[in-house]
């Protein structure tokens, strides 16, 4: 059995008396996408944050592949492997499409001195950038700022920006947000195509289509805990899952959260 | 003698308290400092220097700085700080205020010149005086002294119980929040610029008073270091900066007095360093949880 | 005359160029002028009274900078802001208030004999920094930097040690600083601590400001304008002061992110249209 790619030990994270992560225990394993559902509020995006480097643990541990990453510094954990979107897209809104993907290149961000002795316009980086670019189909936008992209674009380059710090664990923050079905059709296309090139993936989604058609596990979530974990038929059909959902859920697709 | 510069020190402290509460006044309610005030702080002097000059009692020069610090501050206001909302708004703000700060030195030494100016008051008031205990207290001292606390505690009780103060108040919690409530923002601004160097004027004069002369330099020097005693005492709070105003003053004092004057500087700007280091909202500030910001 | 002015206008394009390379990071540091003057004395103190050549006096001036820059740095660039921007002040006001306090260095007095600075060391220095900073706005690093100052957190979780970065620049700029400070004693030939009290930093922050902060030219135009601006309004005499201050506060005004507030993208593809997938 080989070992998980991430393993997240009954971790905790508070707020002042609000427990937004209360002792979760879950696993990604190898070549798995891991979907994440719940409704908001119910502590998926910290424990991103958490998983990721930007909040620190107030108790449990993180492991990747093995190793001990629980509270280890934000670029540390980037260098080691892990990327992530967000759901607010934090692409550089001032740099064009084909900065963003070249600000992400690893060969660079570990060695940000040494990097001044080198050419911006490399044509190595370029091409890779550009491969990248053409494989997320924004190859054409590549000098517009990235702060005039349509909004479609705009979380296909933040995806495609996080791809090109070449993780091996990339974590999907509710990345279909917004889309309409053409566009989330094609995101869960993308998704396909980037599998070869991790180790894992989890994604945070309130889009059961994607949830069904990307996750081969899923977990739900709620106050911090989790709900229910299996398959998506399973989870998705779960009384409990359904409960906490109860009223805001049409056609597969969350609508408006009153807990929003 | 020790008992001496402890008034002393009191008499010091409680001007760069006001000073600082002016800055914490501004701070709290736009999140940004003013370069302007210690400019302000300056003129207060030259206007009992005006005073005096025209004859007239010499405490009418308090209200007179109150009203011409108070239009000053409110041009501040509006040249400096009106306009810069943006993310980075703090430092176009703080170096447009120095500009004015430097306009208004240049404009005072244009009237009465680069050196410092006298106050034309009788030598008479700066001996006359009781002894009590053994210690020399100079009617001129406690009258500053006097003035400023009751100042002080008068700026305490409007800030608790006034609509003004409860305003300021509102505001400088959440500018958003308030405006939402109603309070009118920007005329709240307007009279937390007012009141801060209304203050910080008065403070200015009773400078003048204790040394007997006006000195366009003493801005940057003064009130900076009232500044960093505004983030020792925490940043946007009023009552760490007068309590932080009186301790330092009575420190430096205490540090003259021991013939360690010289480290009285480094010592202040020593503990800002330190305090903004280890707890960047102050001694009495309020911790915002920084983590919340991913 | 015209040399002098030169010879100044030189100096701040020095250091506002020392703001700025700190600035690139995201950090605004108002104690640059503090930095000056450690070069200033401390290169005098090499070449006066020790005795050695003038390059031995710069190349201190740089190293006690950075190691100042160093050590002050690291604590202060966990803080934020407006934090960050009081906390530098407050370097200068320390280091002021030192240089006073130090008889060895004459105190307030001050301290005489450095000679040796002429229009070539500065405006060699100057074309070194500038080629410095062509390289660098021209490679992978000017888009760390970018990517820094356009989103910390999200440049963190990509792999860039950000602290590191800005602590490293920290460093070159108070070195840059102090070389400045080091050609400026070796050709003032006497200085004393008022030559640098607290209003030095913040002016050359206003260069920056002025010129725009998004390119390396805005900093030198910037420094060349407010130096030579006190020269122009000369024939307003002596109300060059108020001239000047209500210039600045009309600038900031009307033109908030500086006279060149362009970023120019550090990479464009040119290529044909026959590729690339219009979707």
């Amino acid at each position: 059995m080989s070992q998980p790619v991430l393993e997240v030990d009954a971790v905790i994270k508070r707020f002042g008396g609000l427990v937004a992560v209360d002792s979760i225990t879950l696993e990604v394993r190898e070549r798995e996408a891991l979907g994440i559902v719940g409704p908001n509020g119910a502590g998926k995006t910290a424990l991103i944050n958490l998983v990721s480097g930007f909040y620190r643990v107030d108790g449990g541990a993180i492991r990747f592949r093995g190793r001990d990453i629980t509270n280890l510094k934000l670029h540390r954990i980037g260098r080691l492997g892990i990327a992530r979107t967000f759901q607010n897209i934090r692409i550089f809104r001032r740099m064009t499409v084909l900065e963003n993907v070249m600000a992400a290149n690893p060969r660079h961000t570990a060695r940000p001195l040494r990097s001044f002795l080198v050419s911006g316009a490399a044509r190595a980086d370029v091409d890779e950038a550009m491969a990248l670019l053409e494989f997320m189909g924004l190859a054409g936008r590549a000098d517009q700022l990235a702060g005039g992209l349509p909004y479609g674009d705009a979380r296909r380059l933040e995806m495609a920006r996080a791809l090109a710090a070449a993780p091996s664990l990339l974590l999907l923050d509710e990345p279909s947000a917004g889309m309409n079905e053409a566009e989330t059709a094609r995101l869960i296309a993308d998704i396909h195509k980037c599998r070869e090139r991790l180790q894992g993936i989890v994604l945070i989604e309130h889009d059961m289509t994607m949830i069904r058609q990307v996750a081969d596990r899923v977990i739900a979530m709620d106050y911090g805990k989790k709900m229910a974990e299996g398959t998506a038929e399973q989870v998705l059909n779960d009384p409990e899952v359904r409960r906490a959902y109860l009223g805001i859920m049409e056609d597969d697709r969350v609508a408006a959260d009153p807990r929003g | 003698m020790l008992a001496e510069q402890l008034i002393n020190g009191l008499v010091l402290g409680a001007m760069y308290a006001l000073i600082a509460i002016g800055y914490s006044l501004v701070f709290g309610v736009l999140d940004k400092l003013t370069f302007a005030h210690s400019e302000i702080f300056m003129v207060g002097g030259y206007v009992g220097v005006a005073t005096a000059a025209l004859g007239m009692p010499v405490w009418w020069a308090i209200p007179f700085a109150i009203v011409i610090a108070g239009i000053l501050g409110l041009i501040v206001e509006y040249v400096s700080f009106r306009k810069f909302n943006t993310p980075d708004g703090h430092i176009t703000a703080a170096l447009s205020s120095f500009a004015v700060g430097i306009v208004m030195i240049d404009l005072v030494q244009k009237v009465w010149g680069t050196d410092p100016v006298d106050l034309d008051i009788p030598r008479s008031i700066y001996t006359a005086g009781i002894t009590a205990w053994g210690i020399r207290l100079a009617w001129i001292k406690l009258a500053i002294l006097g003035t400023t606390l009751a100042i002080m505690v008068g700026l305490q009780l409007m800030i608790m119980k006034s609509r003004i103060g409860r305003n300021i108040r509102a505001v400088a919690e959440s500018g958003t929040a308030s405006a939402l409530l109603g309070i009118d923002v920007k005329r709240v601004t307007q009279q937390t610029f007012f009141i801060a160097s209304a203050l910080a004027a008065v403070a200015g004069l009773m400078l003048a008073l204790r040394g007997g002369f006006a000195d366009s330099n003493v801005g940057l020097g003064f009130a900076l270091k009232a500044l960093a005693i505004m983030a020792i005492g925490g940043m946007g709070d009023v009552r760490g900066a007068m309590l932080g105003g009186l301790a330092i003053g009575v420190l430096e004092a205490l540090a003259f007095q021991f013939d360690l004057g010289k480290f009285s500087e480094v010592l202040v700007w020593g503990l800002m360093i330190a305090v903004l280091l280890v707890r960047p909202t102050g001694l009495f500030g309020r911790a915002t949880a920084r983590e919340l910001r991913a | 005359m015209i040399g002098e002015l030169a010879t100044m206008t030189g100096f701040n394009i020095l250091l506002a160029w020392s703001v700025y390379i700190i600035l690139l990071s995201g950090t605004l540091s108002f104690a640059n002028g503090a930095f000056m003057a450690i070069g200033a004395y401390v290169a005098g103190i090499v070449t006066v009274k020790l005795g050695l050549p003038l390059a031995a006096g710069l190349a201190a001036a740089a190293i006690a900078a950075a190691a100042i820059g160093l050590l002050a740095g690291y604590p202060a660039l966990r803080t934020r802001g407006i934090y960050l921007m009081l906390v530098t002040v407050g370097l200068a006001a320390v280091v002021e208030t030192g240089i006073q306090n130090i008889p060895y260095i004459g105190g307030v007095k001050g301290m005489g004999g450095m000679q040796g600075t002429t229009l070539y060391h500065i405006y060699g220095a100057v074309l070194v920094v500038g080629l410095a900073l062509w390289k660098l706005t021209h490679s992978p690093l000017q888009r760390l930097l970018d990517a820094v100052r356009e989103d910390e957190r999200v440049a963190g979780a990509l792999g860039v040690n950000v602290v590191y970065l800005q602590l490293a620049l920290f460093c070159f700029g108070a070195a840059l600083a102090a070389f400045a400070g080091g050609l400026y004693s070796h050709h003032m030939f006497f200085i004393a601590p008022d030559h640098f009290m607290v209003i030095v930093s913040v002016f050359v922050v206003l260069y920056v400001i002025m010129g725009g902060v998004n390119n390396m030219w805005g900093p030198p135009l910037g420094a060349i304008i407010l130096t030579l601006l006190p020269e122009l309004f000369r024939p307003v005499g002596q109300w060059r002061q108020t001239v000047y201050g209500v210039a600045i506060a009309a600038l900031l005004l009307f033109r908030r992110e500086g006279l060149m507030p362009f970023r120019i993208p550090s990479v464009r593809l040119r290529r044909n249209q026959e590729s690339g997938s219009a979707r």
